[in-house]
């Protein structure tokens, strides 16, 4: 993974998850922005991703005593953060009609921020169309599916840290992975 | 191993469930280690882009965590709230109940009132006690037999 990419938020010298708890204040600085990308991704609607990342920091804030440090902070709040998009996935149908005001945000642009390297201009576009590929595969990916493929791909955990926060083994992790893998690579392949 | 991994082994070995015989190939295999390279790169650059799309999105507009405190005030009163609230819901409903009931038990008290003082006027219009009334009465039956006997 691009070494300034998901761990550029996270410091190098990590402190034990409780002592960083202790000062909550930067706890938010830190893990903010990797919370509320992992939920804008996973609802693709930034007022929502606004809140369920602050129910997110709110529930760790309201049960932070209870930590005991079994799992690292990043990989707990990221396991309240799938609660709450499988939460919010639920009651999404009930609330429809809200659509009319939706803040869901233009995915077409995801290609946009393709790395800047030096490709030919056929290359980029290839590339371009493949980003777009993989972004459209993950809307047709299971709940499951996507939200293991997001935290392996997009946030760069290891498969035992996703497991810990998704509450499956690590076996299952591997074959939800394999799963979306195989559709994102169909839908590669449909380009050539 | 002499064949290419086939798609399925590619994603396998992706998501970290190949074998130590299909990693082994495809670390020995130019083609195969190619092909996984490239599918490597691509998933890189998705995972670039969505994290750079995302920071366009505000994902690194961080809040004052002041938020935290303030909802926590409001959430510390929220049982007090709900308690003050099933006070006024228990007054609204007990009062008119009791009033009712009030109503009910001086309606009651005014109809035994107006027997008992029925029961006082009766006694008080007697001439006479009551264990003596039938003798009167058997008095009065004899003299009208009398005089009609006249």
């Amino acid at each position: 993974m691009d070494p300034t990419a998901a761990s550029d938020f996270i410091p190098t010298t990590m402190e034990s998850p409780v002592v960083e708890l202790q000062d909550f204040d930067r706890l938010v600085q830190i893990y903010w922005p990797r919370v509320f990308r992992f939920v804008l991704a996973s609802v693709r609607d930034t007022d929502a991703a606004q809140t369920l990342t602050q129910d997110c920091f709110w529930r760790a804030y309201r049960s932070r005593n209870r930590f005991r440090g079994d799992s690292s902070v990043n990989t707990w709040l990221i396991q309240i953060a799938v609660n709450l998009v499988r939460d919010y996935s639920r009651n999404k149908r009930l609330r429809f009609w809200k659509r009319t005001l939706s803040s869901s945000v233009d995915t077409r642009a995801i290609s946009d921020w393709l790395p800047d390297r030096d490709m030919s201009p056929e290359a980029k576009t290839f590339a371009r169309e493949q980003v777009e590929a993989i972004w459209a595969a993950t809307v047709t990916l299971s709940k499951r599916q996507r939200t293991v493929f997001l935290l392996r791909f997009v946030e760069d955990m290891e498969l035992l840290e996703i497991a810990a926060a998704t509450g499956l083994t690590e076996g299952a992790v591997k074959v939800h992975l394999f799963r979306a893998l195989q559709a994102v690579r169909k839908r590669i392949r449909s380009l050539k | 191993m002499t064949n290419h991994l086939s798609s399925k082994q590619i994603s396998r070995l992706l998501a970290g469930d190949g074998t130590s015989a299909e990693e082994q190939h495809a670390g020995s295999c130019a083609e195969c280690e190619r092909e996984l390279s490239r599918l490597h790169e691509t998933l890189l650059a998705f995972g670039y882009s969505v994290q750079h799309w995302a920071e366009a999105h505000g994902s690194t507009c961080v809040p004052d965590s002041e938020f935290l405190r303030v909802r926590s005030s409001s959430w510390r009163m929220g049982p007090f709230r709900w308690a003050l609230a099933a006070a006024v819901m228990i007054i609204l409903i007990v009062v008119p109940l009791y009033k009712n009931a009030g109503d009910r038990y001086r309606e009651e008290d005014s109809s035994e009132d107006a027997v008992l003082l029925e029961q006082v006027n009766a006694h008080l219009s007697r001439t006479v006690a009551s264990p003596i009334e039938p003798f009167m009465q058997l008095l009065s039956e004899t003299s009208a037999d009398k005089v009609g006997d006249r």
